[in-house]
């Protein structure tokens, strides 16, 4: 038995040697495609602020260091717009920055292997102009900062157009393999940042601002006193509309929402195992003071789907026909959708707050998203799929269309 | 060495073999059993273990970068409630982070500025949730903290408990996982 155990045990630990060399190195390449984004931006910005190539690399370096890589390790190249290096400071079109470093290994040296080299690749420039592409299946309104960001090998696809109100140096930033397919991708004047292997399909162009486009919508009104709802930990069962503080289904109890209004002043949530499922439902994300308005910026009601299933749409009657998800304009708490099973049929309007979108299964949204700010983690996959007469059609149901304003 | 060890103890079983009746042989073997199902426990322990470690820190290398790139463009956006909301700096690292038990305070959440320097950059001032407002360096102001040309720094550092009685014994109840990201502040 011994020697078996032997030659068995070298293979072990040669694999688990493996996982925690190659976990490692994983950890490098997320460090060195930071600094990496980081610097192409630092050089493009100090350009645009009419910095010199002498300057823009010191920027860039500057960002280098203080995302833990050396100087030594980070290359910046100036493009101009047809993509041959430049030397004038007022022909560069895009910044590129490569970080190449070599990570030492902790087990892999029993194998010949004592370092791995790690590098990573981030582009910066303008945006071009171009026409407007609205209406949009992705709006987001936070109007500067990163507001549509993926992490490493996640996707953003839809066959409408996406439109960022970002007017910072990186309204859309991607990390490595990352990709959004569109028919059209809008930034308010803003910039992008792409990770090596990552796309963005068709180029960005620059896109006027986009308004809230229903500003007379109201919030609807329910009255009486707010329910705190917990489910039990197994079974089913279902639950009415009305005023709730809280909905919370845990265990492996599988929940409907019966049809109707749900008006929410903390959140709903689902934890793994759970279901929620709910049609001709519309949830109102609101504050603890409602009916009162939320104060610009609350933390009020927000979404935290983390169970096996979560599966709403919206009714297709009614002042609220289309809608699935509504937030108070000045609630900014935010949603986490990390189901295993996620399918939302209806517009989600919440232009204060940010949705996140976990790694797990792919998830389709029959519907647009007008949103403060989107994310998308590591592997998520988030497809979109607004459909004419399933989505809000505005206040005014003869409006014939979502109006998203220039 | 394992496997030249392996080979002595081929011939140590071949000469017990000789000499003692099956039932002491599965007795030896009972014993081998014992001592190497604890090394093969432990190293899938550390697999485990090591594991469990590094995607909590890919989790947090994310939710950094994600406040950093925020930070980007909300250089004030700060809050120090327990739960912020996602329009602030906080907001976004924390939900990004969600599941990790990381709270809003100085320890655990770091919201750095710094201005260039040579070789290094120069810690300008910070964000303090405890103090509820922008702490400057000396010499500093916010106002120059956060005006463009400079950079902002989000760190976390985030106590992660150890699963096995064994590396708690040997490493304590936690470790400290840490991950910084840094952007430029842009005009």
């Amino acid at each position: 038995m011994l020697p078996l155990v032997a030659i068995l045990s070298t293979v072990l630990i040669g694999f688990v040697g493996l996982v925690i060399d190659s976990g490692s190195v994983s950890q490098s390449q997320q460090q060195a495609q930071a600094a990496a984004d980081a610097a192409a931006l630092a050089a493009f910005s100090n350009l645009s602020s009419g910095g010199t190539l002498s300057s823009a690399t010191g920027f860039a370096g500057t960002l280098a260091v203080a995302n833990g890589i050396p100087i030594s390790a980070l290359t910046v190249t100036f493009l101009d717009a047809s993509g041959a290096v430049t030397a004038s400071p007022t022909a560069v079109a895009e910044v590129a920055a490569r970080v190449a470093i070599s990570r030492p290994t902790y087990f892999l040296p029993a194998l010949g292997i004592d370092s791995v080299p790690v590098s990573a690749l981030a582009h910066a420039g303008a945006v071009g102009t171009g026409p407007a592409p609205a209406p949009c299946a992705l709006c987001l309104f936070s109007g500067s900062g990163t507001d549509l960001s993926l992490l490493v090998s996640a996707s953003l696809s839809t066959g409408s157009p996406i439109i960022s109100d970002s007017t910072s140096a990186r309204g859309i930033g991607l990390a490595s393999r990352a990709s959004i397919t569109a028919s059209a991708v809008g930034i308010a004047g803003g910039g992008y940042s792409l990770g090596s292997g990552s796309t963005i399909t068709p180029t960005p162009v620059v896109q006027a601002a986009v308004a809230d486009p229903w500003p007379s919508l109201a919030a609807p009104q329910i009255s009486g006193t707010a329910v705190n709802y917990t489910s039990p930990s197994s079974g089913s069962g279902s639950i009415n509309p009305g005023l709730y503080s809280q909905i919370s289904v845990v265990g492996t109890f599988s929940l409907n929402l019966t049809p109707g209004l749900y008006v929410l002043t903390g959140s709903l949530s689902t934890t793994a195992g759970a279901a929620l499922s709910g049609t001709g439902v519309s949830v109102y994300l609101a504050c603890p003071g409602y009916p009162t308005a939320c104060p610009s910026g609350a933390a009020g009601g927000g979404i935290a789907a983390g169970g096996s299933s979560f599966n709403l749409s919206a009714p297709s009657t009614g002042s609220l026909a289309g809608m699935a998800i509504f937030a108070d304009r000045g609630n900014a708490q935010g949603s986490v959708i990390s189901a295993g099973t996620t399918a939302i049929g209806g517009t989600w309007y919440a232009i204060g707050s940010s949705l996140q979108i976990g790694t797990g299964t792919p998830i389709q949204f029959d519907a647009n998203l007008l949103l403060a700010s989107l994310h998308l983690n590591r592997g998520a996959q988030l497809a979109l799929n607004p459909s004419g007469a399933g989505q809000y059609q505005g206040p005014s149901a003869s409006a014939g269309g979502v109006a998203l304003l220039p | 060495m394992i496997f030249i060890l392996g080979v002595r103890q081929v011939g140590l079983s071949f000469i017990l073999a000789l000499r003692f009746p099956p039932s002491a042989r599965s007795g030896q073997a009972l014993v081998e059993f014992a001592l190497t199902s604890v090394l093969l426990a432990l190293l899938l322990l550390g697999a485990v273990e090591f594991g469990l470690l590094f995607a909590d820190e890919l989790q947090l290398e994310g939710a950094v970068r994600i406040g950093a790139g925020w930070a980007e463009g909300h250089p004030s956006a700060w809050s120090s409630a327990s739960a912020p909301p996602s329009n602030t700096i906080q907001g976004q690292v924390l939900s990004s982070a969600a599941g990790l038990g990381l709270t809003n305070d100085d320890t655990d959440l770091g919201v750095l500025y710094y201005r260039p320097g040579n070789p290094n950059p120069v810690l300008c001032g910070r964000y303090s949730a405890s103090a509820g407002q922008f702490v400057p360096a000396s010499g500093s102001t916010q106002t120059s903290c956060l005006a463009a040309g400079g950079l902002v720094k989000i760190s976390v550092s985030d106590p992660t408990a150890l699963i096995s009685p064994l590396f708690r014994s040997q490493f304590g109840p936690t470790v400290n996982l840490q991950a910084a990201a840094a952007m430029p502040l842009t005009p």
